[in-house]
């Protein structure tokens, strides 16, 4: 059974906040809640929320801190996904971290030719299949918006193909209420029945409120749905620093936990005990481009306070990494992608999403996720810290050795060299042996090596099951 | 190939010190010639561990210890073996030149070459030209090996070449450098007749300078 490569005692830990900070930023997110409150304009959120005792003034809710704080007392601190075939796979608890690729992209990078072109349905199950293939993605999303199906099916076409060629937990977005019922009768058919589907959910669906502080009538439906049935679901706004949230990374970030807390409490309410995933994605608007940045040393350090904010809450997280604004799995796309992952890990974010994601947010790539996979077996070391105790302070076999001798030939040596990392596609070749081998760059490396990947074979889901998803996506409107 | 010699080659593969000396030793009980035991035990084990070094399949430690066996067959083996070689690929001088306090690397080009049938005769570290002068007239070896790890240092490479032409010894000898900051070219300019761009290409050369006499 897979588990999380890291270990969570030794793994080290990046704390962007101190403890008193994170007070503070809890106490500033509670003061938005009660004194600038959230837009709702949906009748049956307004109900559960005024009778728990939330002022609604109009579509102006504003919620004291004791709801929100019997909304996480109720809340699950800790979430358990599984694979298609019931297996608990991914347990988003405490600071473990589970990696996955991303979604709703509008372009793909053809892998073999270079070419950029619109996503479509059939690249689904290129990705579905090639995330079978690596090990360090333990969930997956749903990779694009095919451009080649009617817009309005796209949210569940895709999916449908993500969960017909893949094994593991699927995170989706959907368009309506309407969706997300076909989405759910699919997951259930998967799973055979409702109790095998809660031992070990395999979808998780990502809510959007509107950054700020707004949930859209279609946005609360959904969760109510998804609190109902007990589908684990994601509260993640968009604070995008000095445009959707304010410029500063601590009010971004105190904006950005108001708009999830409010998903949390709405959710609690519903259902008490409603798995719930904690998250924003706090990010800086581009003042030279507009773009909303995926690469930005500021969403990375604004990620990581959150994810410890998520600790104090006892709540799982979701994070974002392993993205870029490259437009290429390049240098820059490597660089922004390696310092967020290694961000996420050692912040102890929980569902870790958008590894391969390219040109913020457009473009996904399967080159870019053969990289960012590799980023993440050359961070597994890091995060499995480094073990302290007799035989690996080794005392005794620097003794043995002594001043002027070497290690080479020792026993401690053979029995310990292996615990080092080895790379299949990072040369460290000396220059002679790289010459040798064709002197390839790496970009090079890379296109082979995810050509080989995409040959393996997809987990196909059984038969008669992809006939009764056949079936069903016939009568999709 | 018998059954007992696919034993001993597995053992040099797997670095089963002990296991590998048991079965020269039974082999040689159950009336083995010594030269079909080194030919068709150790060496066929050992040129398979370079090939699964050069594949990445095996790593420094596991190839040394693989070394490190067949030293201790070949050892065994040598009283009985005819030539006045014994059974060894030949003999190499092998030290880190004057003023360079650095040996891991020059260890194990000795150790591999050993591995490889060689004897190593080791000067150590910050060994000055007349010291190489002297072993060679002492052991007379077929190699003379320098290494240096540093650009300062790798000079003393030549100023030791230099001084043995001068004392007459050039002709006896192959002569093989290597070295973080050494290249073919400077092997070539200071007169050397091998180089190794790392210590497993070291052996290599070493083999391939007395094969080619």
């Amino acid at each position: 059974m897979p588990t999380s490569r890291f270990n969570i005692r030794r793994k080290p830990r990046l704390n962007v906040l101190q403890s008193e900070q994170v007070e503070d930023v809890y106490m500033a997110t509670m003061e938005v809640l009660e004194r600038t409150g959230v837009r709702i304009t949906h009748q049956r959120s307004l109900d559960l929320l005024l009778d728990a005792g939330a002022r609604v003034d109009g579509d102006r809710v504003r919620i004291p801190d004791s709801l929100v704080k019997d909304a996480l007392n109720r809340a699950p601190s800790r979430v358990v996904l599984g694979t298609r075939s019931g297996e608990r796979t991914v347990k988003l608890e405490r600071n473990r971290s589970w990696f996955g690729p991303s979604l709703d992209c509008l372009d793909y990078l053809e892998p073999a030719t270079g070419e950029r072109r619109k996503f479509r349905l059939e690249d689904c199950r290129t990705t579905a299949s090639l995330l079978e293939n690596l090990p360090n993605y333990q969930w997956g999303m749903t990779f694009g918006l095919a451009s080649d199906v009617p817009p309005d099916l796209s949210d569940r076409l895709v999916l449908k193909e993500a969960l017909t060629y893949s094994e593991k937990p699927m995170v989706f977005c959907c368009k309506d209420i309407n969706s997300l019922k076909d989405i759910y009768e699919m997951a259930l058919v998967i799973a055979g029945d409702e109790k095998q589907f809660l031992n070990a959910p395999s979808i998780v669906m990502l809510a959007d409120p509107i950054s700020p502080l707004m949930l859209t009538d279609d946005t609360l439906e959904k969760m109510i749905f998804c609190a109902e049935k007990r589908i684990p679901q994601i509260c993640y706004g968009a604070p995008q620093a000095g445009s959707t949230g304010p410029a500063t990374f601590a009010g971004s970030i105190v904006q950005g936990t108001a708009e999830s807390l409010i998903g949390l409490v709405i959710t609690q309410l519903v259902r008490p005990g409603a798995p719930f995933i904690y998250g924003a994605f706090a990010t800086v608007m581009d003042m030279r481009t507009t773009i909303f940045s995926y690469g930005a040393p500021e969403m990375i350090l604004m990620g990581a306070a959150l994810a410890q904010m998520s600790q104090h809450f006892k709540l799982p997280y979701f994070g974002t990494a392993g993205c870029s604004d490259a437009k290429l799995p390049d240098s820059q796309a490597a660089a922004e992608a390696t310092m967020s992952c290694m961000s996420a890990a050692l912040s102890g974010a929980n569902l870790i999403h958008d590894c391969g994601l390219l040109d913020h947010g457009c473009l996904a790539s399967p080159a870019f996720m053969v990289l960012v996979h590799e980023v993440l077996d050359m961070l597994a070391p890091i995060t499995r810290g480094i073990q302290v105790d007799d035989e690996h302070l080794a005392v005794d076999v620097i003794h043995d050795v002594g001043p002027g001798g070497h290690f080479m030939q020792e026993d401690h040596t053979a029995e310990h060299f292996r615990e080092v990392w080895y790379s299949n596609m990072f040369d460290r070749s000396n220059y002679v042996s790289w010459l040798e081998h064709g002197g390839l760059r790496f970009e090079e490396r890379l296109r082979e090596q995810t050509l080989e990947q995409m040959e393996h074979h997809e987990r196909m889901l059984p038969e008669e099951k992809r006939k009764e998803l056949d079936r069903m996506a016939e009568h999709w409107e | 190939m018998s059954q007992i010699l696919e034993q001993i080659a597995t053992g040099i593969i797997g670095g089963d010190i002990q296991g590998v000396e048991k079965l020269v030793q039974k082999a040689l009980d159950e009336g083995q010639e010594a030269e079909t035991i080194l030919q068709n035990g150790l060496i066929v084990g050992m040129a398979e561990v370079g090939k699964r070094f050069k594949a990445a399949q095996m790593f420094i430690p596991e190839v040394l210890r693989a070394a490190k066996s067949m030293h201790g067959g070949q050892e065994l083996l040598r009283p009985l073996l005819a030539g006045d070689k014994a059974g060894r690929a030949g003999k190499i001088v092998i030290g880190t030149v004057q003023g360079d306090l650095h040996d891991i690397g020059k260890n194990l080009v000795g150790m591999l070459c050993e591995g490889a049938g060689f004897e190593v005769v080791d000067l150590g570290f910050d060994a000055p030209p007349d010291k190489f002068t002297e072993a060679i007239k002492t052991h007379q070896p077929d190699i003379v090996a320098m290494s240096a790890l540093l650009t300062t240092t790798m000079r003393a490479m030549g100023y030791t070449l230099k001084a043995i032409e001068e004392a007459g010894l050039r002709d006896k000898v192959k002569v093989m450098v290597g070295g973080a900051p050494v290249d073919a070219e400077f092997a070539e300019r200071i007169g050397a007749d091998g180089y190794g761009h790392n210590a497993v290409s070291g052996a290599e050369v070493a083999r391939n300078l007395i094969e080619a006499g």
